[in-house]
């Protein structure tokens, strides 16, 4: 009896790490999740202030259907947005937003400098250049996916 | 009769002359009048005074923006980092300059910070909001504050803002400006021109 209960704690317990071992993959694998969204060649800019802004740039296509990249979180700042600069006659303007951006069924959403961005506000770390933070983004349908960022001088 | 076909010979050696002679065209919007540049005078980002005037023999290249400004600030200034790098020597008669638009948030300290990490021989300049005013205009620059929504952003507010960049010649004049994301090679070119 004994020993049939402990066969069959580990049972379960290996079954437990099979299933968190599947479950992690998404948030965990940074490129190319098992989600529909694929992330490329993503990059930030410096920025050394604690309590400064920072931006992060990358391309985002979708694999199935169209994605919606809704909202993200990073350990680097206190607060995660998606912002756009709009160039309006030479004035470049930035706004918050809350939407967030679509990703086209068959295309790329590119988040670049002087366009749309993932916007940390108030660093907790500075970012310097040669580093690499960490950024979680949430998409509509594909869920979380988390993305090295390389910080570029 | 013979000396006829000699004038237009000598005529046309002139004119082949006088074409090579053609001004250089700068890239950007170059100025069609040249100016002096306008006067800036603030604080370093080490705590030194800063005069634009003390720059004088030095081509230079002049930014307005601010540092949390995320994407078109630091995007310019990594830009001229590779440009003062490709400059090889002259880069020692070259001056690149970014103006504060946002003096409130941008202290000397916070500059001193920011502006070394892409280049320590950057000046990053902090000018007070009244001094900052007449610069503006001198300079055509835009540089707004723009209060968010609480319920939209934690930003607080941003800084709309021309994003031009200014070529200044070694005898302190406004020679052209670049929109943002010119070509640096070509930035480069001009900066050589003025440095022959």
């Amino acid at each position: 009896m004994h020993v049939s209960a402990h066969c069959r704690l580990a049972f379960v317990m290996s079954i437990v790490v099979l299933l968190a071992g599947c479950t992690a993959i998404p948030g965990a694998n940074s490129t190319q999740p098992a989600s529909g969204v694929t992330v490329s060649e993503p990059f930030a800019r410096p920025s050394p202030s604690e309590g400064g802004n920072g931006g992060a740039f990358m391309t985002i296509t979708s694999r199935g259907g169209a994605d919606r990249l809704v909202g993200a979180s990073s350990a680097w700042a206190q607060t995660v947005e998606l912002h756009e600069t709009i160039n309006d006659g030479g004035v470049m303007k930035m706004r918050p937003v809350p939407a967030g951006f679509e990703v086209p069924a068959s295309g790329a959403l590119e988040l670049k400098p002087g366009g749309k961005h993932v916007m940390l506000i108030g660093l907790t770390k500075p970012m310097v250049g040669g580093e690499e933070i960490e950024i979680t983004l949430r998409f509509e349908k594909s869920g979380e996916v988390t993305v090295k960022v390389p910080v570029r001088q | 009769m013979v000396r006829h076909p000699k004038s237009v010979a000598l005529l046309l050696v002139l004119l082949v002359l006088l074409s090579g002679c053609s001004q250089y065209r700068f890239h950007g919007i170059p100025y069609e009048h040249r100016m002096a540049a306008p006067a800036i005078i603030g604080q370093n980002h080490d705590g030194s005074p800063f005069d634009l005037a003390a720059l004088r023999g030095k081509a230079v290249l002049l930014f307005f923006g601010y540092t949390s400004c995320p994407d078109v600030c630091p995007t310019t200034l990594a830009e001229m980092r590779v440009l003062y790098a490709n400059l090889g020597e002259r880069a020692t008669n070259t001056a690149v300059v970014f103006v504060s638009v946002d003096p409130e948030r941008d202290t000397v300290s916070r500059l001193g910070e920011y502006v070394p990490l892409f280049n320590p021989n950057f000046y990053g300049v902090h000018v007070s909001d009244e001094q900052l005013a007449p610069i503006k205009s001198a300079y055509g620059v835009v540089a707004e504050k723009v209060y968010y929504k609480p319920e939209d952003t934690a930003a607080g507010y941003s800084v709309d803002h021309t994003a031009r960049l200014y070529l200044i010649s070694p005898a302190s004049q406004l020679i052209t400006s670049y929109p943002y994301g010119s070509d640096i090679t070509k930035i480069q070119k001009d900066v050589e021109f003025l440095l022959k």
